[in-house]
């Protein structure tokens, strides 16, 4: 259940003894808490390292919970899995709510471990689209590092073709490609051919991609 | 008055004279009483006989007592004890003689006493009108305005009930939000206890917003509960601010869900006002109710409400609360108080009318008005406690 030390939860709710009473439960099940009054304190504070979540309220003066949802998922910096919060049962919000990807709708008051098992989810779900974004962020890099013909001859062996067919197609010699390759296989940082394809379809280098 | 057996001897101007006087006490227009000072009844007049429905045979053979109704005897006992004793030279009073039928007859009295040459009592003198038509009518009048008052309350508890009733998911919300503090503060400390070592004082911290979150709730319940309640209207001292401030407890999740931005501005040093808290809180629902409806088609950003309490003048305080909305139309600023017009939907057009009604109770006067800018202001004054309505 700890997600360890790292992960924060912040919760949005323009009522200051729920968010005492949240922050309270939240650090009881280990996670760091962080609290705002409203949707632009929220936006204004600075984002937190680690996996995290936002535990926010629907219904709230200014911008409301909703408005705040579109914000974020439109910010990759502030992007993060949201647990909606309602304190009277608003059906058409709610499903507004989850088509716009929360990981679920509590109607207020609600039981420790349905929050806590919601914010676990998130949590985990956060940890990965971090991680994810890590690693295309990476492997982006690594591209960059690459010539363009570079990134040409490792689109072709990716896709499967010999030396001798790249070096067909592109119209120069076989040994040129093996020089290519070798230094492609460096750049991207990968020991062996599978790691090659594995990382240019993770990169999204597909044969007839760009 | 009466000189019974004097009569043969007396000379010829003498009886005239007597005579005179005896048509004067029996055509008097009002009734007459004469009793000796243990009440037997020693003469009476016609007007008396005809009041009371007896002949002047039967009377003689009473006692005032006997024609006193049984709810005023001890009053009168009192009062025509202190007239013999002389301690007394008079009285007025109003009460009910018993007819012969035993019928009630209310009228008024003024009761003098008749004195001897050595000033001592010799007989009281009643003289009495029938005042029944008036008291009748007195009645009658009391009791239509206790009706009056009556459909007051019950139309203006109607409307009441309607007004909250629509604020229900609001009210639901004021309630939720305790609730989730308290629960979510007890399960935290559930969870602080199964640490090895428990942060007692953290944990008392966490009781303590329980304890404060309850109450929360239950005021929220209580004030509810006050505004529900069908009684007699109470009459108290009140802060008007306070009163608001009351109100807004309720609304605010109504306004937020609406998306009206209340902007509250109300004096710290009102002077009181003498009245009905639970109708003065429904005037101003009312009328918040009101302007967030005239708001229903702004945009966002002028979604604003604003509601002032302040001291109009040393006898007076003023309520305002103004949108900013289409504002009314040409001819609507007295229109909009007469019962059953309605510019919504749904509603019964009463909240106006009775608004206006109650604030007049109140001895205030309810008015609207455009702004200058944008949008309407309806405003209320009251007199200030102290203040003569």
């Amino acid at each position: 259940v700890t997600t360890g030390n790292q992960s924060t939860v912040y919760i949005v709710d323009d009522d200051a003894p729920v968010r005492k009473g949240l922050c309270r439960l939240v650090g009881s099940a280990g996670y760091r808490a962080k609290s705002f009054s409203c949707a632009r304190e929220f936006l204004e504070s600075p984002a937190a390292a680690g996996p995290a979540c936002l535990v926010l309220d629907i219904c709230m003066p200014g911008m409301d919970g909703l408005e705040l949802q579109e914000t974020i998922n439109s910010l990759e910096s502030r992007s993060m899995p949201i647990i909606f919060m309602t304190g009277h049962g608003n059906v058409p919000a709610s499903v507004k709510a989850m088509k716009a990807g929360a990981i679920d709708f509590l109607s207020k008051p609600f039981n420790d471990h349905e929050i806590l098992s919601a914010i676990s989810a998130a949590i985990q779900k956060d940890d990965k689209t971090r991680e994810k974004r890590a690693r295309t962020s990476d492997i982006k890099e690594r591209l960059d590092a690459l010539t363009p013909r570079e990134k040409e001859v490792m689109r072709w062996v990716a896709a499967g073709m010999l030396n001798k067919q790249v070096a067909g197609k592109l119209g120069i010699a076989e040994k040129t490609i093996k020089v290519h390759r070798g230094r492609v296989m460096r750049k991207m940082k990968v020991q062996s051919f599978a790691e090659l394809v594995r990382i240019a379809q993770e990169a999204g280098l597909g044969p007839r991609g760009s | 008055v009466i000189a019974k057996k004097t009569t043969a001897k007396a000379p010829d101007s003498v009886r005239a004279g007597e005579t005179a006087y005896r048509t004067l006490f029996d055509k008097a227009p009002i009734g007459i009483v004469v009793a000796d000072a243990a009440g037997r009844i020693h003469d009476v007049n016609e007007t008396a006989c005809r009041v009371l429905g007896y002949t002047k045979e039967e009377l003689a053979a009473l006692t005032v007592w006997d024609i006193t109704h049984p709810d005023d005897r001890s009053a009168f006992t009192i009062l025509w004890g202190e007239v013999v004793e002389r301690r007394r030279a008079g009285y007025s009073i109003e009460k009910r003689y018993l007819r012969k039928d035993g019928s009630a007859v209310w009228v008024t009295i003024t009761t003098t006493p008749m004195t001897g040459p050595d000033g001592g009592f010799l007989y009281g003198i009643g003289m009495f009108q029938d005042i029944s038509d008036r008291i009748r009518q007195e009645q009658r009048m009391r009791k239509a305005e206790g009706e009056i008052r009556k459909d007051h309350e019950e139309l203006s508890h109607v409307t009441r009930v309607a007004t909250m009733s629509e604020l229900a998911s609001s009210l639901a919300h004021e309630i939720n939000q305790p609730l989730t503090a308290i629960l979510s503060n007890a399960q935290a400390a559930l969870r602080f206890l199964k640490a090895a070592r428990p942060d007692l004082e953290e944990i008392r911290d966490t009781l303590k917003d329980i304890v404060s979150e309850d109450q929360r709730a239950a005021k929220v319940i209580k004030e509810l509960r006050d505004l529900m309640k069908k009684e007699e209207p109470h009459l108290e001292p009140l802060n008007m601010s306070r009163v608001i401030e009351q109100v807004l407890l309720f609304l605010r999740s109504d306004c937020i869900i609406r998306g009206v931005t209340v902007i509250s501005d109300l004096s710290a040093d009102l002077p009181p006002v003498y009245g009905s808290r639970v109708q003065l809180q429904q005037v101003i629902i009312n009328l918040i109710n009101n302007a967030c409806e005239a708001m229903k088609d702004a945009v966002p950003a002028e979604k604003m409400l604003t509601i002032r309490a302040l001291k109009k003048d040393p006898k007076n305080i003023v309520v305002e609360i103004a949108d900013c909305g289409q504002g009314l139309k040409k001819g609507m600023t007295e229109k909009i108080f007469e019962p059953f017009f309605t510019t919504k939907l749904k509603g019964l057009g009463m909240g106006l009318a009775i608004s206006r009604s109650i604030i007049a109770a109140h001895g205030g006067t309810l008015t609207a008005f455009n702004n200058p800018d944008k949008g309407a202001t309806v405003s209320f004054t009251l007199p200030a406690e102290g203040a003569k309505p």
